[in-house]
């Protein structure tokens, strides 16, 4: 690292999502060291921030004429705890492992830089829940004797969610049952959600399995309400696969987990 | 080695900030599924008359009358290792015109629809004429189920009366086996 490059960097987030870069120094005498000591102080009903700059050769010490940054807070600055090169450099560091997060994981679709601040805000809402945490699907009588049995259906819970997602990212809900659930003998489980405008799309019918599938996609930024029959219907359907099979009084109890995640 | 630290303290709480935008939630229904017990039965229709009619040739016994034409429909589910029956009987006081006796055959599809008990001689205590019924339906068409095959015998050709006519009330019951 030479010296330009050493030049101490500091990252202050505030309040309101602001981040503030403090311009660079004057230049380092060759051979010399930074030490900064910094200050905060209240002026005018407003914080400022205080950067005093020495340089040092060897027991020499050379000061550098003192700038002050106005920072955009809304509540006190905390004071800097320590002067001194390292601990700048320390937020030096922390910013840019912050940085490579980013980096390293896609997420930064565009660098803005500036001389003197960087802002980064990211707001993100993913949640989902059901009307009802429970259901009954009961095979009866056939309406004529000889008839197979009508499948069991309920249509009566909702999947509601809310979700904020990033320009060009959409979320989905999946549907899975846990490993050990079965339908009763001779039967399976259906699941269809049926989202309203603007809240996805149905993925169709789905055979509920240990595999989680989707059953609504194409969700964006929505909220689909939280009334009692507000965002997307479920229907289940308990079918009869074969009529031979089945076991009077045979009674099985699934779980099954609705997931909202980004596609 | 501080730096390193500084770099690694960054780069996790980076991670967990980008984390937010991979935001996962879940939620869960607890869905109770049930299969009733199921025992119903029904007959298509009554059986058209039956007649003792004459023989072709003079001499003979006169010939019976006999009924195909209905079926006995149902659908059962039972329990593991479980069966049901199916038994025919006529009320007390009914009759079959006298030297006459009245016949019954049921003839179930097979599987779990049951095997037929053979023919009975109608009486008021109820006679298997299905049994090893199991979870089935049997379908509700026209010729569905356990057809049900009549017959006014000539028991005794000697007692029977002319022009004499009797009314029975055959009550079929599907239940448990025992």
């Amino acid at each position: 690292m030479d010296a330009k490059s050493d030049f101490p960097l500091l990252l202050r987030a505030t309040e309101g999502s602001a981040a503030v870069i403090i311009p660079p120094h004057p230049p380092l005498a060759k051979g010399g060291k930074w030490k900064e000591r910094h200050s905060s102080l209240r002026k005018g009903g407003k914080w400022e921030e205080r950067h005093s700059s020495l340089q040092t050769e060897g027991q020499e010490e050379r000061n550098i004429p003192p700038f002050t940054k106005r920072v955009q807070v809304g509540r006190n600055i905390p004071p800097f705890s320590k002067g001194g090169s390292g601990g700048i450099r320390s937020h030096k560091a922390v910013l840019i492992g912050v940085l490579s997060a980013f980096i390293l994981t896609g997420q930064v679709r565009s660098a803005t830089t500036a001389n003197t601040a960087v802002s980064v805000s990211i707001a993100s809402f993913c949640l989902v829940a059901v009307t009802s945490s429970s259901i009954s699907l009961t095979i009866t009588n056939p309406a004529t004797p000889g008839g197979v049995p009508s499948n069991a259906n309920s249509s009566s819970t909702y999947a509601q969610y809310s979700s904020t997602v990033a320009s060009g990212v959409t979320r989905r809900v999946t549907a899975v049952w846990a490993t050990g659930n079965s339908a009763p003998t001779g039967c399976e489980l259906r699941l269809t959600a049926t989202p309203g405008t603007g809240q996805g799309t149905s993925a169709g019918q789905i055979l509920v399995s240990t595999t989680a599938q989707n059953i609504v996609t194409g969700i964006g930024g929505c909220a689909t309400g939280t009334g009692a029959t507000s965002g997307a219907q479920l229907g289940y359907a308990l079918n009869i696969l074969t009529m031979t099979s089945l076991v009077a009084n045979e009674s099985k109890s699934a779980t099954i987990t609705l997931t909202l995640t980004d596609s | 080695m501080k730096h390193l630290k500084a770099i690694l303290i960054g780069t996790v709480f980076g991670l967990g900030f980008v984390g937010l935008t991979f935001a996962v939630s879940t939620t869960t229904q607890t869905v109770v599924m049930q299969v009733n017990a199921i025992c119903v039965l029904a007959v298509t229709g009554n059986p058209s008359t039956l007649s003792v009619s004459a023989p072709t040739t003079g001499g003979q016994t006169p010939v019976s009358g006999s009924s195909t034409s209905t079926y006995a429909q149902y659908t059962s589910t039972v329990a593991a290792s479980t069966n049901r029956k199916i038994t025919a009987k006529w009320e007390a006081g009914d009759a079959a015109p006298a030297g006459c006796a009245l016949k019954l055959t049921a003839t179930p599809a097979g599987g779990n629809q049951g095997t037929g008990a053979g023919q009975i001689s109608m009486t008021s205590t109820a006679q298997d004429i299905v049994t090893a019924i199991k979870s089935c339906a049997t379908g509700t068409g026209g010729s569905s189920g356990a057809q049900l095959s009549y017959a006014l015998e000539v028991s005794d050709a000697t007692a029977l009366v002319a022009g004499e006519s009797k009314s029975a009330t055959v009550t079929m019951t599907l239940t448990d086996a025992a």
